[in-house]
């Protein structure tokens, strides 16, 4: 009798735990027929995708494992990443020693704004992710700063493909054919139409097991620890504040590096815009995958993005054939996108309230018995 | 002495004072840039009118601890169609401003009212929930803007007949009502006395209802909720309504920034409209969970006076245009100093 | 941050341990800069003029660098080819006055700089190869309207005034 009760239970609870990938795949499946692309297509599209973004949402599993929710402050590493390719394009440093040294020159300053980030979360104890929104908005600013005008007067750079004809300045789009597919082209793989880039899925798989590794350290049990309490973890002697600053600073390291695969498979650089898409779309995928604010997995961010780039690749053109109008089909997909993240930003929530107050009743009833 | 000039000081906090101190130091400069302080002025006044009531809608949801708006972007929807709809009504003239707002206002008190009862479920994430509820809108309205059966011909696309356009001009329309009126002139200095005059009867509005009864009750739920529930007040149903209070007062917000900047803007136009908002409250001494009518007139002066004063100056002076860059770097560090103050409720 | 610590215990083992570190990833940076770093080689078969002396270009000859294939250079042709790295070798084969065959052993040489051009004649003429190769500095000429510093400070950079841009852009 136990057992039948506890069964339906799993089927309503996997369906309320799950809300959100299994519209999209309802999504999805809706606009595959209207779509009208061919498999093989949709299949390189999606290999050629999940290559390219999974380094940059797999960076977003550390901070929520140390409870600070979704980092949106992985703008930040992304922008270290493009500092970084900016100047090995501007060196002419071609191929993968090329990417080797612009993830050399980003990691300090992904370092850098990592710390910043985690001390400024901090201060903001309890609103940790609208506080890593404004510091995204609040970093573009200083990074248009020094990309936009101190590159070239302050910062030596001397790069007539990357720097504006008026002598200062990044500019705007920058064609990396030094770097463009680098890493996919060294070990590629056809099988007809479908190209599989071995030695960017070998580097992937390298950051699942090394992530996977983690959370088996020390460091790794206390970022859990600071997650789940931290009162509790610091009257355990965790030194709470740094394990959280840390946390975010591997988070942004990642995201630098990730955002160098994503360009180098991208080939084009816009150096205004690049970086804050990235931020959006790649939390959106996350959750997508079915992660919530506090608690993500590896299966979450491979669904994740399979889902997400399937509806993003399918809506312009399904909106196209049902209705006349790609721009539907674009402006759908953009509201998605938010849809998504606000949806499952309440769906939280309001899940985090039931259970406290359940478990708050579970602890009266429980006294109650007791006296 | 000191000791009161310090304290003071220091309740106003540093970034204020750099600010108020930048702007202050921008209109020192401008004559010797060959920039008229007259025009500067008129020209930070007449933004003021513009924008202040967009600042002014971030009160009431203050007061009730629901945080900052972000979700702006809602009730400034609320306006855009009202506004459309009036000029789909084909009504020319400064009566269109009266109509845009009754049209407004049906959607802002339900929009409001939804938006409400949703925050009411999130206690304590409001400000998150609200960014994204606030885009996703938007993003909602990009695809209604090119289906609704619009047709007035100016504001749908020439060539197809269908789908409105990004930017509809007021002209003709509401264009100025405010500003025009009652403006006076001194020298190079022109002041509009309809803006002001406009903003401060709606100041005075939301200062008063602040001290009736109601408003006291949503004063207490955001500032001691534990108080206000012993005392028999319903805490949700004072949050919904700040919350249809601000959407409300956003839509009349955007009406009267339309009618000074000159055109309506659809589809992406509204996405980022919260920031200034918000940053400009902060700027004028509020914080997250406490706000009066005189930050935001004092907040709203200073922002729009760095906006429009920068870009002026120092393209005289360096030739430079970094107005923009400036711009994104006071208003979000603004926001940013603010969510990391200590608050006195955990919001 | 170090409080509390002796100037020995900061300079314990795992300082120099970190140090290295830093030291190592900063030799294997310069080393992926000098390795990694593109340069252009223009292989030259123009008349040319080097200390005084004139050389007149080949009738026909064929030159290869690196292994990256043979050209051919009729007379006045002027080859770029894209070089990673500090030394490179060219091996040149062309033909004397009675058409018979002449084959030269490889040369070594180093690119000066990051465009450089290396003289066919000269080498062939015997001359040592550093003086052979030099500095490529490309003549700009002007073309009215195009190009010129006032059209060139039109180009905007578009900064978008919201962070997130297009966000119809693919990604």
């Amino acid at each position: 009798m136990s057992t039948d009760l506890k069964k339906k239970f799993d089927a309503r609870d996997f369906l309320a735990n799950n809300i959100v990938p299994i519209i999209f795949v309802v999504l999805c499946v809706a606009c595959y027929p209207l779509a009208g692309y061919s498999p093989e297509y949709l299949v390189d599209q999606i290999i050629t995708r999940i290559v390219r973004n999974s380094f940059l949402v797999l960076s977003l599993l550390i901070p929520i494992m140390a409870g600070m929710g979704l980092n949106f402050g992985m703008t930040l590493g992304a922008m270290a990443g493009q500092i970084g390719i900016v100047f090995i394009t501007a060196w002419n440093v071609v191929g993968i020693p090329g990417l080797l040294l612009a993830a050399i020159i980003a990691t300090p300053i992904a370092v850098i704004l990592g710390w910043f980030c985690g001390k400024m979360l901090n201060m903001a104890r309890g609103r940790e992710m609208i506080t890593s929104y404004m510091i995204s908005f609040f970093m573009n600013g200083v990074y248009q700063l020094v990309v936009l005008y101190g590159m070239g007067p302050v910062i030596p750079i001397h790069s007539d493909q990357v720097i504006l004809p008026r002598g200062y300045g990044v500019r705007n789009t920058i064609d990396l054919i030094n770097v463009r597919r680098s890493i996919d082209n060294f070990w590629q793989i056809n099988l007809g139409p479908i190209r599989i880039p071995v030695l960017t899925i070998i580097l992937i798989a390298l950051l699942c097991v090394v992530i996977i590794w983690f959370r088996k350290t020390k460091i790794g049990q206390d970022m859990r620890a600071v997650g789940q309490d931290m009162e509790v973890a610091r009257e355990a002697g965790i030194k709470v504040e740094r394990t959280r600053i840390l946390a975010i600073v591997i988070s942004t390291v990642f995201a630098a590096y990730g955002m160098i695969i994503y360009l180098s498979n991208m080939g084009t650089l816009n150096t205004y815009n690049s970086h804050s898409q990235i931020g959006m779309f790649s939390i959106a995928a996350l959750l997508v995958g079915g992660a919530s604010v506090s608690r993500a997995s590896i299966k979450n961010v491979f669904l994740g993005i399979i889902l997400f780039h399937l509806m993003f690749i399918l809506t312009p053109q399904a909106g196209k054939n049902l209705i006349g109008q790609a721009q539907i089909g674009e402006f759908f997909r953009v509201f998605v996108s938010y849809g998504v993240i606000t949806l499952s930003l309440v769906l939280y929530e309001i899940r985090t309230r039931r259970e406290k107050a359940e478990s708050a009743k579970m602890l009266a009833q429980a006294q109650e018995v007791q006296a | 002495m000191m000791e009161r000039i310090k304290a003071l000081a220091k309740s106003f906090g540093l970034p204020r004072l750099i600010i108020t101190g930048f702007l202050l130091l921008l209109f020192i400069i401008a004559p010797f840039a060959g920039i008229s302080v007259g025009a500067s002025l008129t020209d930070t006044l007449g933004r003021f009118g513009q924008n202040s009531i967009m600042v002014l809608a971030m009160v009431p949801m203050i007061h009730s601890g629901c945080g900052l708006n972000f979700g702006l972007p809602l009730g400034i929807i609320s306006g855009l169609l009202g506004a459309t709809l009036a000029i789909e009504t084909g009504i020319t003239g400064p009566v269109s401003f009266l109509l845009a707002i009754l049209y407004s206002t049906p959607f802002a008190l339900i929009f409001g009212w939804g938006y409400g009862k949703l925050l009411n479920k999130v206690k304590g994430s409001e400000m998150m929930i609200a960014t994204y509820v606030g885009f996703s809108s938007v993003a909602f309205m990009s695809i209604m803007w090119l289906i609704l059966p619009y047709s007035s011909p100016t504001m749908v696309w020439g060539y197809t007949g269908e789908g409105l356009r990004t930017t509809i001009s007021t002209e003709g329309f509401y264009y100025h009502v405010l500003r025009d009126f009652l403006s006076i002139r001194i020298g190079s200095l022109s002041i509009s006395l309809g803006e002001i005059l406009f903003f401060g009867i709606f100041a005075f509005i939301i200062w008063a209802f602040l001290h009736t009864k109601t408003g006291t009750a949503m004063t207490a739920v955001g500032s001691n909720p534990v108080f206000a529930r012993a005392s028999g007040i319903s805490i949700d149903r004072q949050r919904t309504l700040s919350v249809i209070m601000s959407t409300w007062l956003g839509a009349l917000g955007i009406l009267c920034y339309q009618q000074g900047y000159g055109f309506i803007q659809l589809y992406q136009g509204p996405m980022y409209m919260a920031m200034p908002a918000v940053s400009a409250i902060l700027i004028g001494g509020a914080s997250v969970n406490k706000a009066n009518i005189t930050n935001v007139i004092i907040g709203t002066i200073l922002y729009q006076g760095i906006v429009s004063m920068t870009p002026s100056v120092m393209n005289s002076l360096i030739h430079t245009d970094m107005s923009e860059v400036l711009r994104i770097i006071v208003s979000n560090g603004m926001i940013l100093y603010a969510l990391t103050r200590k608050s006195g409720a955990s919001r | 941050m170090i409080k509390g610590k002796t100037a020995k215990e900061i300079f314990d083992l795992r300082f120099f341990v970190r140090l290295g570190c830093i030291v190592v990833i900063i030799a294997l940076a310069i080393f992926l800069y000098f390795y990694g770093k593109q340069r252009t080689l223009y292989v030259d078969n123009w008349s040319t003029e080097i200390n005084g002396e004139s050389y007149r270009y080949l009738d026909w000859a064929e030159a290869e660098v690196d292994d990256l294939g043979k050209s051919e250079f009729n007379p006045r042709v002027r080859r770029g080819v894209q070089l990673r790295g500090r030394t490179h070798t060219i091996t040149i084969a062309t033909e004397d006055d009675n058409f018979n065959l002449i084959e030269l052993d490889p040369i070594e040489f180093r690119l000066p700089a990051d465009q450089s051009i290396i003289s066919l004649p000269a080498l062939v003429a015997g001359l040592p190869v550093e003086e052979c190769i030099q500095e490529f500095i490309p003549e700009v000429v002007e073309i009215p309207g195009v190009g010129t510093p006032a059209a060139a400070a039109e180009e905007e950079v578009v900064t978008e005034d919201d962070m997130f841009g297009d966000m119809s852009m693919d990604f």
